[in-house]
């Protein structure tokens, strides 16, 4: 019986999921993986259902950061406070832009020349400040006020200014994160927070960011590109956990493991050989960008 | 398949005169029967327990272990349905070894989802782990004396419970049809669920549902016509694989001229499989030496099941 057997053509395309048959949820990769690896005259010959999803789900994680097609993106026009939030399910971005009238994105570098630490209270004497036996902090740091308030060197003309001639090695070679105009940000992962630089107030910003796929039931599904990676990766994970199992199985799921993954990685790239072409053709070009 | 009572004690009472033992009654020989067949029944467990190590072959008459099964399964009782509240499943009264406890979706068109057994420390344990926690596809139960705990488990929300045991408002009319209130739990009722309230007959299930209306189609009318009633909906797909115990035989006799006749009417025979008739009667017959206080008779009957084996 073909799996699309349950369901007609109408229903599907008069339906509102689309595109749903590349992709296998998580709960079938487990159930597929109980039949075809556990039990009698297995290789896990038994094995508990919650320490199969346990080493699945770490699996989805694994490959979502650098298998799977999974960044995500969120929009936003910046506010006066020049603040982001962090997204629900963010792990780490992949990039910040800011997209402008024509919708053409353009990207945001991350400052290494400034930061948000504590800032902590202190009276005229210079002495730490308590209530309740707590040390008291300022909600914002001086360093990053004052990085707020600045306008960003890359946006001043002048080469000559003060801020440059003040800077030990000025001249001698420009640091090609602030060889542009864009705008910068800083990562404030204490509090969870995007601190965007002061041009940037007021424009669209995109933060396209990665996830581990594990937030919601949703989006823990796979494609069927990966699907034999996940096997080879939930039974290398339960066995080599395990008391007792030969180093030579291990090592056998081991390269089995790596070379799903990276036959799985090898197909989401999605190389299409019209669009290599194109590529190649862009080598002929002497000046690019 | 099943070994005949009257055969088996016939036997027995023929090897021990032949011996000179003695007479054996019908009631020493009822309780020894028993005694042999659940001594011969559990034994299975351990020579499947055993044969797991061995060297497997695939012959279809000499499998040890597809001969043990297949003594097993007249035990097999499959798709039992539990008794349920909203924590627990109650176990068959039977009950000797459990297999599976699942949801069978078949009747509400679901998919059939098993729940798994752990311990005590194992769920302690898994509900601290956010990724081998248990959910609503992962459901596992905790064996509780009699009974099992199944989780997930929620005190007002249907929707979070595996077990669907839940309360609904509703109307209920006398043409086998009832409006239940929008909102709380109706997205978790279920084709099947058993229906309880107020002028509701016993064994009164949802036979149809409609989830944006809240009108639900019952498998036999009200009594009354009655408004701003407490519903009770309670899973019926809650089963279980399990093995049962044997039943206990019984040789019963009428007696007819001071002579105790076999009755077959109300006799029960032996369920195991008649491979075991050997094993019973030596069994029962060194059962009996025990009993009678005559050691020959039973190092007879060990040394002939011996011979059997």
């Amino acid at each position: 019986m073909g799996l699309l057997d349950d369901q007609t053509q109408q229903s599907y395309y008069e339906g509102s999921s689309f595109g749903g048959y590349q992709f296998v949820s998580l709960d079938n990769i487990i159930n597929n993986f109980i039949f075809a690896y556990t039990g009698e005259d297995n290789l896990i010959p038994k094995v508990k259902t919650s320490t199969i999803a346990f080493f699945a789900q770490r699996a989805l994680a694994e490959l979502s950061f650098d298998t799977f097609k999974s960044t995500k993106a969120q929009e936003i026009i910046v506010p006066a406070t020049l603040q982001m939030l962090l997204p629900q399910d963010y792990v780490n971005y992949v990039k910040l832009v800011w997209s402008d009238s024509s919708g053409i994105e353009h990207v945001l570098y991350p400052t290494g020349k400034t930061s948000n630490p504590t800032d902590i209270t202190q009276d005229t004497a210079g002495d730490y400040t308590f209530t309740d036996s707590n040390l008291d902090t300022d909600t914002s740091s001086t360093t990053w006020d004052n990085y707020n308030n600045a306008t960003p060197s890359e946006n001043q003309d002048s080469y000559n200014d003060d801020y440059y001639v003040s800077a030990m090695g000025q001249r001698y070679g420009l640091e090609p994160g602030h060889a542009q105009t864009n705008g910068s940000f800083y990562i404030d992962e204490n509090t969870g927070k995007i601190h965007f630089s002061s041009n940037i107030s007021g424009k669209t910003v995109i933060l396209k960011y990665i996830s581990d796929s594990l937030g919601t039931d949703a989006e823990m599904q796979v494609h069927k590109f990966a699907e034999e990676a996940m096997y080879k990766w939930i039974a290398y994970g339960i066995l080599s956990t395990r008391v007792g199992v030969p180093d030579s199985i291990i090592m056998r799921l081991r390269r089995d493991k790596i070379a799903e993954t990276r036959k799985a990685k090898i197909r989401l790239s999605n190389i299409k050989i019209e669009e290599i072409t194109q590529t190649l053709r862009g080598m002929s070009k002497i000046i690019k960008h | 398949m099943a070994i005949n009572i009257d055969t088996v004690y016939q036997r027995v009472l023929v090897i021990a005169n032949k011996e000179q033992r003695g007479y054996i009654t019908p009631q020493q020989f009822n309780l020894f029967a028993n005694q042999a067949q659940f001594d011969i029944f559990e034994n299975y467990f351990f020579k499947l327990g055993a044969i797991e190590f061995s060297q497997k072959n695939n012959s279809q008459y000499n499998d040890i272990k597809k001969l043990t099964i297949e003594k097993i399964q007249p035990f097999e009782v499959s798709r039992e349905q539990l008794s349920v509240t909203a924590t627990h499943a109650i176990l068959p009264t039977n009950l000797y070894r459990l297999g599976e406890v699942f949801r069978d979706g078949s009747a509400a068109g679901l998919e059939n989802i098993m729940v798994e057994e752990v311990t005590e420390k194992e769920l302690i344990q898994i509900e601290r782990s956010p990724l081998a926690n248990y959910n609503l596809k992962r459901p596992v139960l905790v064996r509780d004396g009699a009974n099992t705990r199944v989780y997930p488990q929620h005190a007002t929300d249907g929707a979070k419970q595996f077990i669907k045991v839940f309360t609904q408002n509703g109307d209920i009319d006398t043409d086998a049809s009832a409006l239940v209130d929008l909102g709380g739990n109706i997205s978790s009722i279920e084709v099947g669920q058993t229906v309880t309230g107020t002028d509701i007959p016993t064994n009164t299930t949802v036979s149809a549902i409609n989830a944006s209306t809240g009108a639900l189609t019952l498998s036999q009318a009200a009594t009354n016509t009655t408004a701003d009633i407490t519903l009770t909906f309670t899973a019926t797909d809650i089963k279980c694989n399990y093995i049962r115990r044997p039943y206990d035989v019984s040789w019963s006799y009428t007696e007819i001229n001071s002579t105790a006749l076999y009755n077959s009417a109300s006799s029960t025979d032996f369920e195991l499989h008649e491979s075991e008739e050997n094993t019973l009667v030596m069994k029962i017959l060194a059962l009996a030496g025990i009993s009678i206080q005559n050691p020959e008779l039973m190092q007879v009957a060990m040394a002939k099941e011996s011979q059997t084996k």
